[in-house]
Protein backbone atom coordinates (compact mmCIF):
# COMPACT_ATOMS: atom_id res chain seq x y z
CA UNK A 1 0.00 0.00 0.00
CA UNK A 2 2.97 2.36 0.94
CA UNK A 3 5.31 1.34 -1.58
CA UNK A 4 2.03 2.02 -4.00
CA UNK A 5 0.89 5.30 -2.54
CA UNK A 6 5.01 6.58 -2.94
CA UNK A 7 4.83 5.45 -6.55
CA UNK A 8 1.98 7.61 -7.63
CA UNK A 9 2.72 10.26 -5.55
CA UNK A 10 6.47 10.36 -7.63
CA UNK A 11 4.85 10.05 -10.59
CA UNK A 12 2.02 12.69 -10.21
CA UNK A 13 4.80 14.93 -9.15
CA UNK A 14 6.94 14.45 -11.90
CA UNK A 15 4.12 14.66 -14.37
CA UNK A 16 2.71 17.92 -12.70
CA UNK A 17 5.98 19.32 -12.96
CA UNK A 18 6.41 18.20 -16.81
CA UNK A 19 3.10 19.94 -17.34
CA UNK A 20 4.50 23.24 -16.41
CA UNK A 21 7.81 22.79 -17.87
CA UNK A 22 7.06 21.49 -21.14
CA UNK A 23 7.49 23.66 -24.39
CA UNK A 24 5.67 22.30 -26.68
CA UNK A 25 1.72 22.27 -25.71
CA UNK A 26 0.45 18.94 -26.79
CA UNK A 27 2.71 17.30 -24.18
CA UNK A 28 1.77 19.37 -21.50
CA UNK A 29 -1.94 18.36 -22.69
CA UNK A 30 -0.80 14.31 -22.38
CA UNK A 31 0.81 15.29 -19.30
CA UNK A 32 -1.82 16.81 -17.79
CA UNK A 33 -4.21 13.13 -19.00
CA UNK A 34 -1.43 11.14 -16.89
CA UNK A 35 -1.83 13.60 -13.86
CA UNK A 36 -5.29 13.10 -14.20
CA UNK A 37 -5.30 9.12 -14.22
CA UNK A 38 -2.51 9.17 -11.33
CA UNK A 39 -4.78 11.69 -8.93
CA UNK A 40 -8.05 9.34 -9.96
CA UNK A 41 -5.80 5.97 -8.72
CA UNK A 42 -5.53 8.41 -5.68
CA UNK A 43 -8.99 8.37 -5.19
CA UNK A 44 -9.14 4.37 -5.46
CA UNK A 45 -6.16 3.94 -2.47
CA UNK A 46 -8.63 6.47 -0.41
CA UNK A 47 -11.55 3.93 -0.56
CA UNK A 48 -13.60 6.44 -3.37
CA UNK A 49 -14.00 4.35 -6.37
CA UNK A 50 -16.96 6.09 -7.24
CA UNK A 51 -14.71 9.62 -7.04
CA UNK A 52 -12.10 7.96 -9.52
CA UNK A 53 -14.88 6.92 -12.34
CA UNK A 54 -15.92 10.34 -12.05
CA UNK A 55 -12.64 11.53 -12.87
CA UNK A 56 -11.77 10.12 -15.34
CA UNK A 57 -15.19 9.80 -16.89
CA UNK A 58 -14.66 13.63 -16.91
CA UNK A 59 -11.31 14.90 -16.32
CA UNK A 60 -9.49 12.39 -19.33
CA UNK A 61 -12.59 12.04 -21.38
CA UNK A 62 -13.89 15.50 -21.24
CA UNK A 63 -11.30 18.33 -19.98
CA UNK A 64 -8.33 16.97 -22.07
CA UNK A 65 -9.96 16.19 -24.98
CA UNK A 66 -11.44 19.41 -24.88
CA UNK A 67 -8.12 21.11 -24.46
CA UNK A 68 -6.15 18.64 -27.10
CA UNK A 69 -9.20 20.21 -29.58
CA UNK A 70 -8.84 23.48 -28.40
CA UNK A 71 -4.79 23.28 -29.02
CA UNK A 72 -5.31 21.52 -32.47
CA UNK A 73 -8.09 24.56 -33.47
CA UNK A 74 -5.63 27.26 -32.50
CA UNK A 75 -2.69 25.84 -33.10
CA UNK A 76 -0.58 28.90 -34.28
CA UNK A 77 2.57 28.00 -37.05
CA UNK A 78 5.29 29.91 -34.78
CA UNK A 79 7.28 27.78 -31.75
CA UNK A 80 6.20 28.89 -28.46
CA UNK A 81 7.63 31.86 -27.40
CA UNK A 82 7.26 32.38 -23.77
CA UNK A 83 10.82 33.49 -22.30
CA UNK A 84 11.55 32.50 -18.97
CA UNK A 85 13.54 35.22 -16.63
CA UNK A 86 11.39 34.83 -13.93
CA UNK A 87 13.40 32.22 -12.45
CA UNK A 88 14.39 33.60 -9.11
CA UNK A 89 11.03 34.44 -8.37
CA UNK A 90 9.70 31.00 -9.19
CA UNK A 91 12.29 29.33 -7.02
CA UNK A 92 10.97 32.66 -3.90
CA UNK A 93 7.57 31.66 -3.94
CA UNK A 94 7.89 27.99 -4.30
CA UNK A 95 10.26 27.93 -0.97
CA UNK A 96 7.93 30.35 0.97
CA UNK A 97 5.10 28.54 -0.18
CA UNK A 98 6.56 25.07 1.45
CA UNK A 99 8.12 26.55 4.17
CA UNK A 100 4.44 27.95 5.28
CA UNK A 101 3.44 24.50 4.23
CA UNK A 102 5.72 22.75 7.01
CA UNK A 103 4.82 25.18 9.72
CA UNK A 104 1.50 24.80 9.09
CA UNK A 105 1.38 20.99 9.33
CA UNK A 106 3.84 21.14 12.48
CA UNK A 107 1.63 23.68 14.41
CA UNK A 108 -1.50 21.52 13.23
CA UNK A 109 -3.02 19.04 16.03
CA UNK A 110 -5.01 17.12 13.56
CA UNK A 111 -2.99 13.48 13.28
CA UNK A 112 -3.61 11.40 11.17
CA UNK A 113 -4.18 7.40 11.21
CA UNK A 114 -2.33 5.02 8.79
CA UNK A 115 -5.29 2.09 9.53
CA UNK A 116 -8.25 1.31 6.82
CA UNK A 117 -10.26 4.20 5.26
CA UNK A 118 -13.80 3.96 4.90
CA UNK A 119 -15.05 2.97 1.65
CA UNK A 120 -18.79 4.35 0.79
CA UNK A 121 -21.06 2.79 -1.61
CA UNK A 122 -22.63 4.27 -4.89
CA UNK A 123 -26.34 3.95 -2.57
CA UNK A 124 -24.99 6.14 0.54
CA UNK A 125 -23.08 8.73 -1.96
CA UNK A 126 -26.52 8.65 -3.54
CA UNK A 127 -28.57 9.15 -0.64
CA UNK A 128 -26.56 12.00 0.87
CA UNK A 129 -26.44 13.76 -2.28
CA UNK A 130 -30.44 13.74 -2.37
CA UNK A 131 -31.31 14.61 1.03
CA UNK A 132 -28.30 16.91 2.47
CA UNK A 133 -26.83 17.99 -0.54
CA UNK A 134 -29.84 18.47 -2.67
CA UNK A 135 -29.78 22.21 -2.99
CA UNK A 136 -26.02 22.29 -4.36
CA UNK A 137 -27.03 19.55 -6.32
CA UNK A 138 -29.80 21.56 -7.94
CA UNK A 139 -27.93 24.47 -8.26
CA UNK A 140 -24.98 23.08 -9.80
CA UNK A 141 -27.07 21.22 -13.06
CA UNK A 142 -28.38 25.10 -12.93
CA UNK A 143 -24.43 26.20 -13.38
CA UNK A 144 -23.96 23.12 -15.89
CA UNK A 145 -26.99 24.66 -18.19
CA UNK A 146 -25.73 27.87 -17.98
CA UNK A 147 -22.29 27.18 -19.21
CA UNK A 148 -22.97 25.01 -22.00
CA UNK A 149 -25.29 27.73 -23.19
CA UNK A 150 -22.57 30.75 -22.52
CA UNK A 151 -19.94 28.55 -24.25
CA UNK A 152 -21.95 27.97 -27.01
CA UNK A 153 -22.72 32.00 -27.21
CA UNK A 154 -19.06 32.81 -26.84
CA UNK A 155 -17.50 30.36 -29.68
CA UNK A 156 -20.23 30.72 -32.01
CA UNK A 157 -18.91 31.87 -35.31
CA UNK A 158 -18.98 35.35 -35.39
CA UNK A 159 -21.09 37.18 -37.93
CA UNK A 160 -19.01 40.08 -39.92
CA UNK A 161 -20.69 42.95 -38.23
CA UNK A 162 -20.63 46.14 -40.62
CA UNK B 1 -4.21 23.68 -17.43
CA UNK B 2 -1.95 24.67 -14.20
CA UNK B 3 -5.53 25.84 -12.61
CA UNK B 4 -6.53 22.53 -13.27
CA UNK B 5 -3.80 20.87 -11.41
CA UNK B 6 -4.40 23.42 -8.47
CA UNK B 7 -8.35 22.22 -8.49
CA UNK B 8 -7.33 18.13 -8.78
CA UNK B 9 -4.98 19.03 -5.59
CA UNK B 10 -7.32 20.66 -3.51
CA UNK B 11 -9.87 17.65 -4.66
CA UNK B 12 -7.56 15.44 -3.19
CA UNK B 13 -6.98 17.30 0.11
CA UNK B 14 -10.71 17.17 0.64
CA UNK B 15 -11.45 13.74 -0.35
CA UNK B 16 -8.01 12.80 2.03
CA UNK B 17 -9.66 14.52 5.24
CA UNK B 18 -12.95 12.54 4.41
CA UNK B 19 -11.37 9.43 4.61
CA UNK B 20 -9.35 10.36 7.51
CA UNK B 21 -12.61 12.05 9.57
CA UNK B 22 -14.78 9.22 7.99
CA UNK B 23 -17.01 12.02 6.90
CA UNK B 24 -18.83 11.82 3.31
CA UNK B 25 -19.34 15.38 3.11
CA UNK B 26 -15.66 15.37 1.36
CA UNK B 27 -16.56 13.45 -1.66
CA UNK B 28 -19.90 14.94 -2.07
CA UNK B 29 -17.90 18.06 -2.23
CA UNK B 30 -15.35 17.21 -4.75
CA UNK B 31 -18.19 16.09 -6.62
CA UNK B 32 -19.53 19.39 -7.17
CA UNK B 33 -16.06 20.86 -7.25
CA UNK B 34 -15.68 18.50 -10.32
CA UNK B 35 -18.53 19.63 -11.85
CA UNK B 36 -17.75 23.62 -11.49
CA UNK B 37 -14.05 22.91 -12.71
CA UNK B 38 -15.81 20.97 -15.68
CA UNK B 39 -17.95 24.41 -16.88
CA UNK B 40 -14.93 27.15 -15.67
CA UNK B 41 -12.88 24.98 -17.99
CA UNK B 42 -15.72 25.10 -21.09
CA UNK B 43 -16.01 28.92 -20.88
CA UNK B 44 -12.34 29.28 -20.66
CA UNK B 45 -11.62 27.52 -23.74
CA UNK B 46 -14.71 29.03 -25.41
CA UNK B 47 -12.73 32.18 -24.70
CA UNK B 48 -9.24 31.31 -25.69
CA UNK B 49 -11.32 29.80 -29.32
CA UNK B 50 -12.81 33.33 -29.32
CA UNK B 51 -9.43 35.44 -28.74
CA UNK B 52 -7.95 33.04 -32.13
CA UNK B 53 -10.72 34.15 -34.63
CA UNK B 54 -10.06 38.07 -33.68
CA UNK B 55 -6.89 37.86 -33.09
CA UNK B 56 -5.24 34.50 -35.08
CA UNK B 57 -2.91 34.08 -31.95
CA UNK B 58 -3.32 32.39 -28.59
CA UNK B 59 -0.06 34.10 -27.16
CA UNK B 60 -0.94 36.31 -24.71
CA UNK B 61 1.68 38.91 -24.52
CA UNK B 62 0.66 39.80 -28.11
CA UNK B 63 -2.97 41.11 -27.00
CA UNK B 64 -3.65 44.59 -25.72
CA UNK B 65 -6.83 45.21 -26.85
CA UNK B 66 -7.94 46.62 -23.62
CA UNK B 67 -5.00 48.65 -22.91
CA UNK B 68 -5.12 51.99 -24.02
CA UNK B 69 -2.40 53.06 -26.29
Amino acid sequence: MLEAFFLIALIAVCSAAMVVISKEIVHSALFLALLFTMIAAFYILLGAEFLAIIQVLVYIGGVITMILFTIMLTKSKAKSSIVNNTLILQIFVFSVFMALIITALSASKVTFSAGTVPVYSLEEIGKVMLTTYVLPFELISLVLLVAMVAAIFIARPQKEVG
Amino acid sequence: MCIEIMLNTATLNLVAFSANMADISGQLIVIFAIAVGAAEIAIGLAILLLIFNKHGSIDLSEIGTLRRR
